[in-house]
């Protein structure tokens, strides 16, 4: 149904108390999930852990809003003071058609491209797009790859014309047998005009309905781990697009029609779903960051470790915790054998060294715990899952390394807790001289962007700010040039105007 | 011998350890060898010896940025433009690709550019690991002569330096360098399979050494007793083990990223065997010395590795952080570096340590 009003009626009168717009968080585990409402003010009205055969979140959903209502309901809590559904999973819907070393991901290989593989930069033939990717997985993606001219250096000038002739002989060989396009560009988070030249030449040749997806969209640096993200970005849309679609779906069965939902990511933030369409290698891990943020929130302890349990209490992994949010890795990320430039939470799992007998639980914790930790300084470890109180009873006392060992309040629900609360971030990097006499004003344009960033993945525009601002030097170029990395975040978005509604 | 698929792994193994914290990583250079060798077919690798007295031996690095690096991967057939305008200097042919530096990222690299340039590898390096200076090679100490430096980008643009002497020579070079935008390949220290044969002109038996490397540390069983293994086979000695317990503020000259003497020193607390223990590392680009009440148990041009013993990798200097599990590894450097002219160039002092040059004792 097409409306006219441009601007249709939102769930809550336009008086609502700001306290009364309840966010729901839903954190899905491979056999588990939790639930939490939060207010307005980031009270949790409501919690709940449950085992569930299916890691579905459109089965799931249904499941957790009759647990949630039913505690929040004799508060006063109807399903229209929800308004933002946010959602945490570990087994991305998207990502379960890769095979990866995780067996409990499932296969879906025809589901996954079929994609075609641009890199504009001709002289990068050292490693062509794709050389090194499993066999498989790369029959099973991409139709053809190539490199053209094109590209930038690290001063934004060209590296390569763009050679649209090129682009152009390529589009047609192509045009009928993919799904989507990846082009990748030769420094491309510097400038990205050859990709967006790029895309408007591929589009004119391949038609509307061929979604292209662009490197500096994706970001990072690294031309490889940034392109081999694209790709498999690419790769997924089909079957994003599908997700986004039943889970939208399942809001309205749930009785939740306008409710915006949104996704989380790996770094302790969300993302509308639109924005995750393009992006869904982002919810990789996004579990444990929405479990840290929720710990660290539940605990009142910015500065913290975190533990996770499985429902029997074994501890399985631990994190750390500075501001409020889980450290990230430093390494690039391997996704389906793939490596790519995501950075997901730094976890320590508490398996014992190579070739080693696992000790008892006590031991092995204690070890992660000081492996996670960034230097000698004592601090909490809050435990969480669904196991967090059997594992604190079962500690003999005093951890080596901690302040305190707690379990905070609604432990188990950490993760949903986590996601509920978290903020829509945007980051922005620029790469410029350091002589450069326009310093201060791309300073302040990164600034933007970064806010912009934020916003196009969902923040609400008056609350979007600028939270860090990050500068550093290019290690061993002639002359010198620095690094500005922006970061930005606001409260998710509410009111908001629904593209899909059911007829 | 020649190198190919796994047997490249194996070697990219090696030269991470030899790299003793420093070079680059070699898994980052690894994929370039391996799609290489899948295109020409595997590299061969040659002794000396076997090599023609007049043929000349073209030493091969990367330059530059690892920042730029990472998006400007190049092509690997640089080495082709080099070799040509290598030959027209000096009217002979280049017989064998020398691995400038085996130390990390330019060892698997080399391996590519040699066979792009379709070159075989010749078994031997500049350093026998890694070192951060142009001039801190083998080939300096025996007096060949750095000149010309021939240095290409990926686009073919190659440029010849010629000056009177090393300084001069590196100076002009890095102004290249930065005008390619901080990212190119050079060659210097050209010469003649006879010059290589000079006592100490090469270091004998590197790609050897590091594919062997990387075959004991495939073997199954704990981190220790592989690193034994490997230091049992090669005269070194396991240091210790430990947990780092602290990784100290930058000292040196000045705390600078580019500065050569910039150190952070680490502390490591010895575990298991090693309890009460306590050992002071001291940190630049590569490890340069471990210390024990005040005793250097190694110190550079000697080679210290650490292992992770969860991962069993080697640990490079820049990822070096609190709370990681590591056995810590020293095998001797070759010996040319240890004579008083080699200490001069590579030597504790060369890197702002003030220790005396100890070689290293094999338990």
């Amino acid at each position: 149904m097409i409306t006219e009003d441009p601007y249709p009626t939102r769930a809550l009168p336009e008086d609502t108390p700001v306290l009364r717009r309840c966010r729901l968080g839903i954190a899905l585990d491979s056999e588990r999930f939790s639930a939490a409402l939060v207010d307005g003010e980031g009270t949790v009205l409501a919690s709940t852990e449950q085992a569930s055969l299916v890691a579905a979140a459109t089965e799931v959903l249904p499941v957790a809003l009759r647990h949630i209502m039913a505690q929040a309901g004799p508060r006063g809590i109807t399903l229209d003071h929800i308004d933002r559904v946010l959602l945490a999973v570990s087994e991305v819907d998207g990502l379960a058609g890769l095979p990866g070393s995780n067996p409990n991901w499932r296969r879906w290989p025809g589901q996954l491209g079929p994609v075609a593989v641009i890199r504009l930069g001709r002289a990068t033939t050292a490693l062509p797009p794709l050389a090194g990717w499993p066999p498989d997985l790369h029959a099973a993606l991409s139709v053809a790859e190539t490199c053209v001219g094109g590209g930038a250096r690290m001063d934004g000038s060209d590296f390569e014309p763009l050679d649209a002739a090129g682009l152009v002989a390529f589009a047609r060989e192509i045009a009928g047998k993919v799904s989507a396009v990846a082009v990748s560009s030769v420094f491309a988070p510097v400038m990205p005009s050859h990709e967006l030249a790029a895309a408007g030449l591929l589009r004119a040749e391949l038609g509307d309905s061929v979604p292209i997806v662009l490197s500096h969209e994706v970001g990072g640096m690294g031309l490889l781990e940034r392109e081999n993200a694209t790709v498999l970005q690419a790769a997924l849309l089909r079957r994003a697009w599908g997700a986004a679609h039943r889970l939208r779906r399942s809001l309205v069965d749930a009785g939740l029609p306008e409710a915006e939902p949104f996704l989380a990511r790996n770094d302790g933030s969300v993302m509308t779903v639109d924005y995750a369409l393009t992006r869904s290698l982002l919810m990789h891990g996004a579990t444990w960051a929405a479990g840290a943020r929720g710990a660290a929130l539940l605990a009142g302890e910015s500065e913290a470790l975190v533990a996770f349990t499985t429902a029997d209490g074994t501890p399985t992994a631990v994190c750390a915790v500075t501001c409020g949010t889980a450290t990230p890795s430093e390494g690039p990320t391997t996704i389906a054998g793939v490596p790519t430039g995501l950075r997901t939470v730094a976890m320590v799992p508490t398996d014992p060294p190579v070739g080693g007998a696992p000790g008892p639980d006590v031991e092995r914790l204690a070890e992660a715990v000081d492996r996670a930790k960034s230097g000698p300084k004592d601090l909490p470890l809050l435990v969480i899952g669904p196991g967090a109180e059997k594992l604190v009873d079962a500690l003999p006392g005093a951890l080596p390394g901690t302040t305190l060992v707690c379990c905070p309040p609604r432990a188990d629900s950490a993760a949903a807790v986590g996601v509920a609360v978290a903020p829509v971030s945007g980051e922005a990097t620029r790469i410029f001289t350091l002589s450069s006499p326009h310093g201060d004003e791309i300073r302040v344009k990164v600034r933007e962007q970064a806010r912009a960033a934020a916003v196009h993945a969902g923040a609400d525009p008056h609350l979007a700010e600028v939270t860090s601002v990050d500068e550093s030097m290019v290690a061993y170029v002639g002359t010198p040039t620095v690094r500005v990395r922006v970061r930005a975040e606001g409260p998710p978005r509410s009111a908001w105007r629904p593209s899909y509604q059911r007829t | 011998m020649h190198l190919s698929g796994g047997r490249l792994r194996e070697f990219a193994q090696g030269c991470d350890v030899l790299g003793g914290g420093g070079g680059g990583p070699a898994g980052d250079s690894l994929p370039l060898a391996l799609h290489a060798v899948d295109l020409n077919g595997p590299v061969e690798v040659v002794d000396l010896a076997e090599l023609p007295e007049d043929g000349l031996v073209m030493p091969c690095a990367f330059l530059g940025a690892p920042a730029i690096g990472a998006e400007r991967i190049g092509t690997c057939r640089e080495s082709v433009a080099i070799r040509r305008h290598v030959e027209h200097h000096f009217g002979k042919p280049v017989v064998a690709m020398l691995c400038t530096e085996i130390g990390g990222y330019n060892g698997p690299a080399a391996a590519a550019l040699a066979s792009h340039a379709g070159l075989p590898l010749l078994d031997g390096d500049g350093m026998g690991r890694a070192f951060p200076g142009v001039d801190q090679v083998a080939m300096q100490l025996a007096g060949v002569t750095p000149g010309p430096s021939v240095l290409a980008d990926e686009h073919d643009r190659v440029v010849t330096v010629h000056a009177e002497d090393g300084a001069w020579l590196e100076r002009l070079a890095r102004t290249v360098v930065t005008g390619f935008g901080d990212r190119g390949v050079s060659s210097e220290y050209v010469m003649t399979a006879q010059q290589a044969r000079a006592d100490g002109a090469v270091v004998l038996g590197s790609v050897r050494k590091a594919l062997r490397i990387g075959e004991l540390l495939a073997q199954p069983g704990s981190v220790v007793r592989r690193v034994r293994a490997l230091a049992g086979e090669f005269d070194g000695r396991v240091v210790a083990e430990g947990r780092i317990s602290a990784v100290l503020p930058a000292t040196g000259p000045d705390a600078e990223v580019l500065a050569t003497n910039r150190r952070t020193p680490a502390m490591l607390e010895g575990i298991g065997p090693d309890r009460g223990r306590t050992l002071r590392l001291e940190v630049g680009h590569e490890y340069l010395a471990v210390i024990e009440d005040g005793e250097p148990l190694a110190t550079m041009p000697d080679i210290i590795t650490l292992f992770d013993t969860y991962t069993g990798q080697p640990v490079s200097a820049e990822r070096l952080r609190y709370g990681l599990r590591v056995v810590v590894l020293a095998l001797p450097c070759p010996p040319l570096w240890r004579t008083e002219d080699g200490l001069a160039l590579v030597g504790p002092g060369a890197f702002g340590l003030d220790l005396p040059y100890r070689p290293l004792e094999v338990s």
